[in-house]
């Protein structure tokens, strides 16, 4: 069904490919805001990388890869996005504190406060491994391919960004955080 | 009955968190902005099918190319009217060093990534053989019609090589209203009017040097403005009803041409490096390399 609509879009159906975004872009939208950890930067990432992806469609050389080789251009865009709006020192919002399934009990709001503030302080493409990684699920191996960067770049990147991640919920064990730390 | 606390697994229950839905005005916006965007013809029509297409799709394509060498030789190609046309004693940007003789070819690619193999490789383009060295990762082939690499996007081919030979006696309308005047015979006729081609700026040349060994012209030009050239492109000739060679790389203003104009035994070899303005000069000094390291067989 999808690499149907993809040889459609490359050939320059816009319906098509409209279809074709509206099956893969909450996809992509929980990547970027994952990565970006800002949903106006995570909306902009992903309408630039559909842009491109309309746009360099017909270089695409197998249609059953267009989620992977879309995912490497919503990558890129993501680290644009990053580097251009520099939104991350000053005024930038939390994502929701929404409840995954089943993890309330153990998943405190203090885990999410260090966690979060951990994260920001990872570079953006070590945030890019973690999420394809951790939230997608992704080998390291995979990781690498998908992002198109050496294998040994991907596991430096996640052992760095798992490390500052575990040292702060450590952290977080031995220093409580003020409530109203917190930010909107 | 609790769970351990377990970082990692408190790392993915955290990633799981968070907004999973793109707002419908995203995907409007989207739409909106695709309708005025034209999507771009890269080298290749890559699925299976086409691949499997594309014996037949290269035989038509060569014999657009060989028809539409010649225009250039004797026909309509390119006026004379333009940017600073005419012959340059400068020295050349990138004059050729004849590379070591009887090189040894390396098996063609990887078969994984399908780039070129570090080494030098061989193929005949149009009748004459030729073997060129490739030392940068990322160039691939694609037929014998070019070479490309992504700089940007995996398969973006923002930079790529592409060639053919230009026998004489034969014609083809490229262009047609914007190239009107004849072009002489001469590889330096051919240079002066590359150098002349209008929607472009001349940025060196003609500059003469060696390519593997050969008397050769070389001009590098900036495109200006789109003029219209249908199917888009500018070294580009007829868009033939088989459809080949839509996937012939799109030159848009601000892109960069390189053109080798070589003596080849008596046949002129012309040789095309383009890239696009969203990959920085590695790119071009990339061309160069490779171009600088042809050696006629």
């Amino acid at each position: 069904m999808q690499a149907a609509l993809v040889d459609q879009a490359r050939r320059g159906d816009r319906e098509a490919f409209d279809s074709l975004a509206r099956m893969v872009g909450d996809r992509c939208m929980a990547i970027a805001v994952r990565i970006l950890r800002d949903s106006d930067l995570a909306e902009d990432a992903v309408q630039a990388s559909l842009i491109t992806a309309w746009r360099q469609l017909r270089s695409l050389r197998n249609p059953e890869l267009f989620e992977p080789w879309l995912h490497r251009i919503l990558t890129h865009a993501c680290y644009a996005e990053a580097r251009q709006r520099r939104r991350w020192a000053d005024g930038m919002r939390l994502l929701p504190a929404q409840t995954a399934h089943g993890s309330d009990a153990y998943l405190t709001v203090d885990d999410r406060d260090q966690l979060e503030r951990a994260l920001r302080r990872l570079t953006v493409e070590q945030r890019a491994v973690l999420v394809f990684h951790h939230y997608l699920g992704l080998s390291i191996s995979e990781v690498a391919d998908r992002l198109g960067i050496p294998l040994g770049t991907a596991k430096s990147r996640l052992h760095h960004a798992a490390t500052a991640l575990r040292a702060s919920l450590e952290a977080d064990a031995r220093t409580p955080t003020l409530p109203e730390e917190r930010m909107a | 009955m609790t769970a351990p606390r377990n970082p990692d697994w408190l790392i993915r229950s955290f990633l799981e968190e968070g907004q999973t839905d793109l707002p419908d005005p995203v995907y409007d916006q989207v739409r909106s902005k695709i309708e005025h965007t034209r999507q771009r013809a890269v080298i290749g029509t890559w699925t299976a099918p086409d691949l499997h297409l594309f014996g037949q799709l290269a035989m038509a394509a060569a014999a657009v190319v060989v028809v539409a060498a010649v225009a250039v030789v004797g026909i309509n190609l390119l006026p004379s009217s333009g940017v600073g046309a005419g012959p340059s004693a400068s020295a050349p940007a990138s004059a050729s060093v004849a590379p070591p003789a009887s090189p040894s070819p390396t098996p063609e690619v990887d078969p994984y990534s399908a780039d070129y193999n570090f080494g030098r490789h061989s193929r005949t383009v149009d009748g004459v053989s030729l073997s060129f060295a490739i030392e940068d990762r990322g160039w691939e082939p694609f037929g014998n019609i070019s070479i490309n690499k992504s700089f940007v996007l995996s398969q973006g081919a923002e930079a790529i090589i592409y060639w053919t030979a230009f026998p004489d006696g034969a014609s083809a309308d490229p262009c047609a209203p914007l190239l009107s005047q004849p072009v002489g015979a001469s590889a330096a006729e051919l240079a002066a009017a590359v150098a002349a081609a209008p929607g472009t700026d001349l940025l060196t040349g003609p500059t003469d040097l060696t390519v593997g060994g050969h008397q050769a012209t070389h001009v590098v030009l900036s495109v200006r403005e789109d003029l219209g050239c249908k199917p888009g492109f500018f070294f580009t000739w007829l868009e033939p009803d088989v459809g080949a060679m839509w996937n012939w790389p799109e030159t848009e203003v601000g892109n960069t041409i390189w053109v080798w104009i070589v003596d080849a035994d008596g046949a002129r070899f012309f040789i095309v490096g383009e890239t696009h303005t969203n990959v920085g000069p590695a790119a071009g000094q990339q061309i160069e390399i490779i171009v600088d390291s042809i050696l006629f067989v």
